[in-house]
């Protein structure tokens, strides 16, 4: 063997090596990466999507890694196969309803169902950031997938973006579990800007006890009433009444524990990793996803104004008055935006109970942000 | 003589540009067409053309590309663009000679008044959902009550 062949076998050695092929771009990918993963680690920010997300961009964008390609004989790398099969075929929005239905207790929304209109109002701000893209040079598919952030409903904004601007997946999911997880520090002084100290401390009376039967009714009821008014969300809405009607059932144990929890956990990891190993550095690095940031605070503050303006709409034509405070809970970051109703008007009475009300709101909200997507894909296609 | 003769023919020949129809706005259209009106915000073309001929133009035009969607109108075909051209839309109208093409220019009016159509859709969606919810809710309730009663009956 000559030196000529030892320096080749060294130099082809070290050629595959991904470390002579770093770039800055990376290196800033991998701090945005850490930033996601210390919200979700030492803040506790919504660590269920936001550590699979920040690790899967983390590792996305490393020199040469066999992980979003194709494999010389044409098979889907690892992530690429998660990527493919749960995102672009949309499965995995689905099936995450379908566990978030067998976990929710529409109780308080059907002890209270006035609350639907609170869900859709706050369901403003995804109309405004829509209008709001437009002027910004967005196409219409993009605007829509950017606008739906503020329904603040993971699976949904997930579904609706890779329906009409795939492109914009990471950023679009990123957004929106990040704002969801800083409810807290958003929608507060919102909320008390919008209202008074009379009305902050309205109290609401007790909901009325609900049914097993109105529950089992419930997901039934509202399959027939959405679907047929919203076809197109089918597939989210379904699955999601799905769970519940195991749930409320109460026959099939099993399969509501499956769902809620092994099933739900193992799409979420996939959903994580695939979101964020579509942020590579050369998706990420551009001033769409950084606008993108900037809508989603303004899609989620014009959603709490749009949530609690309606409820004091509605004040004016009944008489038995809504606390304002529940008004923001129609974000549907569940149960988050409820604990802050509650939290809020605990300041202003610490006899309010406010949490169970908010439930309402809450779960409505889901169905609006659902309502709202059906819609945009109606419009928009697919 | 020749010149002249020349100079007929051409303007002959050069006669028909004046009846086709001009791009608007980047929206495609058909050749040979009668410009019937044309203001800044919409411009209406007449054609011989069949309808089917004009649907098959602009599939072909739009071939490939997933920022169109066609509406099927019955005796006609609306033609959307989502994308950020400054032309929205174009309606292909089928009438007793053929067709009329009208290409519309982009405008917030249509962009917002649709979202605000939206917006109030998901409200009728959730009071559709809310009105059988309230009549479950009463219902229930009388049952309830009428269980309490016989309860403190008994």
């Amino acid at each position: 063997m000559s030196a000529y062949d030892v320096y080749e076998m060294f130099k082809g050695t070290i050629d595959t090596m991904g470390i002579l092929s770093i770039s800055w771009q990376m290196l800033l990918m991998w701090a945005i990466a850490g930033f996601f993963m210390y919200l979700a680690i030492v803040k506790n920010f919504e660590p269920l999507l936001l550590l699979p997300i920040g690790f899967g961009i983390f590792i996305v964008n490393f020199p040469m890694v066999p992980l979003m390609g194709y494999t010389s004989a044409g098979h889907p790398e690892l992530i690429k196969f998660f990527y493919h099969y749960g995102l672009e075929w949309e499965i995995i929005p689905c099936v995450i309803f379908l566990g978030l239905g067998a976990l929710t207790d529409f109780g308080p929304l059907i002890a209270n169902p006035k609350m639907l209109l609170v869900g859709a109002g706050a369901q403003l701000g995804v109309f405004v950031t829509f209008t709001g893209c437009v002027m910004a040079g967005f196409t219409l598919k993009e605007a829509a997938s950017v606008g739906i952030i503020g329904g603040a409903d993971g699976p949904t904004t997930i579904y609706l973006t890779q329906k009409l601007a795939p492109e914009l997946l990471g950023a679009n999911a990123l957004a929106a579990y990040s704002y969801m997880a800083m409810v807290p520090l958003i929608q507060p002084p919102i909320m008390k800007l919008m209202t008074s100290n009379a009305e902050r401390t309205i109290k609401m009376r007790q909901l009325r006890a609900v049914s097993q039967t109105e529950k089992i009714f419930y997901p039934l009821v509202s399959t027939v009433v959405i679907i047929l008014l919203v076809p197109a969300v089918a597939p989210l809405m379904g699955m999601f009444m799905l769970g519940n009607l195991f749930k409320e059932s109460g026959v099939v144990a099993r399969l509501t524990e499956t769902s809620g929890n092994a099933l739900m956990n193992i799409v979420t990891i996939f959903l994580g990793v695939s979101v964020g190993a579509t942020m590579h550095w050369s998706a990420f690095l551009s001033p769409k996803p950084l606008f993108i940031f900037s809508l989603g605070m303004v899609d989620f503050v014009v959603c709490t104004i749009g949530g609690v303006a309606t409820v004091k709409l509605m004040n004016l034509f009944l008489k038995e008055k809504i606390n304002p405070l529940i008004g923001n809970a129609g974000v549907s970051a569940v149960p988050m935006a409820a604990r802050v109703s509650h939290t809020v008007g605990q300041q202003y009475d610490k006899k309010n109970y406010l949490l169970m009300h908010a439930m309402g709101p809450n779960l409505a909200g889901v169905m609006g942000s659902a309502a709202a997507a059906g819609l945009f894909i109606a419009m928009f296609g697919g | 003589m020749k010149k002249l003769i020349y100079m007929l023919v051409a303007l002959f020949l050069l006669s028909p540009m004046a009846a086709m129809a001009e791009d608007f706005l980047g929206a495609p259209l058909p050749p040979g067409g009668n410009v019937v009106s044309k203001t800044d915000a919409k411009m209406e073309v007449a054609y011989t053309m069949t309808y089917a001929d004009a649907i098959a133009f602009y599939k072909e035009q739009f071939k490939g590309s997933k920022d169109y969607a066609f509406r099927d109108r019955g005796d006609a075909t609306y033609i959307e663009e989502y994308s950020n051209k400054p032309w929205h839309s174009v309606l292909i109208t089928k009438t007793g000679e053929g067709v009329t093409i009208t290409a519309s220019k982009d405008s917030y009016t249509w962009i917002a008044g649709t979202l605000a159509l939206r917006f109030f859709a998901v409200f009728l969606v959730l009071i559709a959902l809310y009105i059988p919810l309230q009549i479950l809710s009463v219902v229930m309730g009388k049952i309830q009550a009428k269980k309490a009663a016989a309860k403190a009956a008994a």
